[in-house]
């Protein structure tokens, strides 16, 4: 029985810090408890639970242009947040959660606003055949949860410019591309926002629930401590590209012995290849540099003598991206 | 050797000191298709009823929980690649071997944990 609903919206647009209050509302919710989550990223590509980062998206361009990766510890594919997005958690214990009810909110809520909404499958939510929410789930012995996106204005040329879908899955169901089936509620109807459809989301959630007592949490209600380390825990960087992963990070600097440019291929944390361009006048001292950083761990490195190199490394990749 | 069914639907197939662990059919059915199995690391400890591993189906991601407490000393590797086999036989696709230190005492054998489900 849902006796308490609570609702609590995020206040910034960082995905790992917007991920740990989701977990933390997950671990936290109580029995005869449903909690709405409502959250918004700034430009992020959202990958799956088991999705390798780099297949999925063009990383090295989301940084480059300021973005994010994140990984979702529910299942499914990669899909794109920015600020046009808006993200809905539903948090439930196991005897409460219902789909069904869950997806009613949704499709009342979008009713609300004057648009006609139809569940396909199992994960997406189209209007007029074309997808406009895409929804992944959680279980566990306790609590499940259920998140989706509500693309409302969405930049759909970064959908294509980050998302990297395959054309096998794309050209198997028959289908042209990634941003000739998605849409924005606003291709559909303009003036809407995501104030409006978070306003309509918690309408129809308590309208679903009408017994129940409603209370509004806000990001302070949560312990500061948790949502501290569960937002470390979302930003670590082998979590969200895998601690086995191959990768490149190029990078130009100079250091007291000269104009560096660095090309390394890397593997998890450890340089597996090292190519130094350089204008220093000691042509054996640069071919050293790139034998000590081959095979060097930049968690541990264990030579003093490529310590700026690393530093510039750990410095570039960091924990975050 | 005994089979013993967690109320959390995983099984453990317990021979001298180590049990195979794998899901329920009914467990398998519940999730549908299953596209990754997350296994455990070798070497962990494991406690009863806590979190062992995660797997991915077509519907959800999902804890799987430890039916006995112990060691994990192996895990059945082929399900990397081929996560269905537990699909195709739940019973038969064992995730891992844990080395036991404790078996609790809710386990239900074949038929109690039939009856559980049909409860």
């Amino acid at each position: 029985m849902i006796e308490r609903l609570k609702i609590i919206r995020a206040n910034g647009f960082y995905p790992y810090r917007n991920q740990a209050i989701e977990r933390a509302l997950l671990d936290g919710c109580e029995k005869g408890e449903m909690i709405l989550y409502l959250w918004q990223n700034d430009k992020t590509v959202f990958i799956g639970k088991n999705q390798n980062a780099f297949t999925e998206c063009r990383a090295q361009a989301l940084f480059e242009d300021g973005g994010y990766v994140a990984r979702r510890f529910t299942g499914g594919g990669a899909v794109y947040h920015d600020k046009g997005n808006l993200n809905f958690t539903f948090i439930a214990p196991r005897e409460d959660y219902s789909l069904e009810n869950q997806f009613s909110i949704l499709s009342d809520a979008l009713r609300s606003l004057g648009f006609e909404a139809t569940l396909s499958g199992r994960n997406d939510v189209l209007i007029d055949g074309k997808k406009i929410s895409g929804n992944a789930f959680y279980q566990s012995g306790k609590n499940c949860l259920h998140h989706g996106t509500v693309l409302i204005s969405s930049d759909r040329e970064a959908i294509a410019k980050y998302l990297t879908v395959s054309r096998v899955k794309l050209s198997a169901k028959g289908v042209k591309s990634v941003q000739s089936r998605v849409a924005n509620l606003c291709d559909f109807r303009s003036g809407v926002n995501a104030e409006l459809v978070a306003a309509a989301l918690t309408d129809a959630f308590s309208a679903r629930y009408p017994g129940a007592e409603k209370i509004f949490l806000g990001e302070d209600d949560l312990s500061s401590e948790e949502i501290g380390r569960l937002t470390a825990h979302f930003a670590d960087r082998t979590y969200i590209l895998g601690d086995d992963v191959k990768y490149s990070v190029s990078f130009e600097r100079r250091y007291e012995w000269g104009v560096a440019d660095v090309r390394l291929e890397m593997k998890g944390d450890v340089i597996e290849k090292a190519r130094i361009y350089s204008d220093a006048l000691d042509v054996d001292a640069v071919a050293e540099k790139e034998r000590l950083l081959t095979g060097t761990d930049v968690k541990a490195p264990a030579d003093g003598r490529v310590k700026d190199i690393i530093e510039t490394i750990t410095g570039e990749i960091g924990n975050e991206i | 050797m005994k089979i013993l069914f967690s109320k959390s639907h995983e099984w453990a197939a317990i021979e001298g000191k180590t049990a195979r662990v794998g899901i329920s059919d009914h467990a398998q059915k519940e999730l549908g298709d299953l596209v990754f199995v997350n296994l455990p690391e070798v070497g962990a400890e494991v406690k009863a009823g806590e979190v062992l591993c995660d797997v991915e189906s077509v519907k959800a991601v999902s804890d799987l929980y430890a039916p006995v407490s112990g060691k994990v000393v192996a895990v059945n590797d082929e399900l990397e690649g081929a996560p269905e086999l537990i699909n195709r036989d739940a019973m038969k696709a064992w995730i891992c071997e844990i080395e036991v230190s404790e078996v609790p005492s809710d386990l239900m054998d074949e038929e109690g944990y039939q009856k559980f489900i049909k409860g």
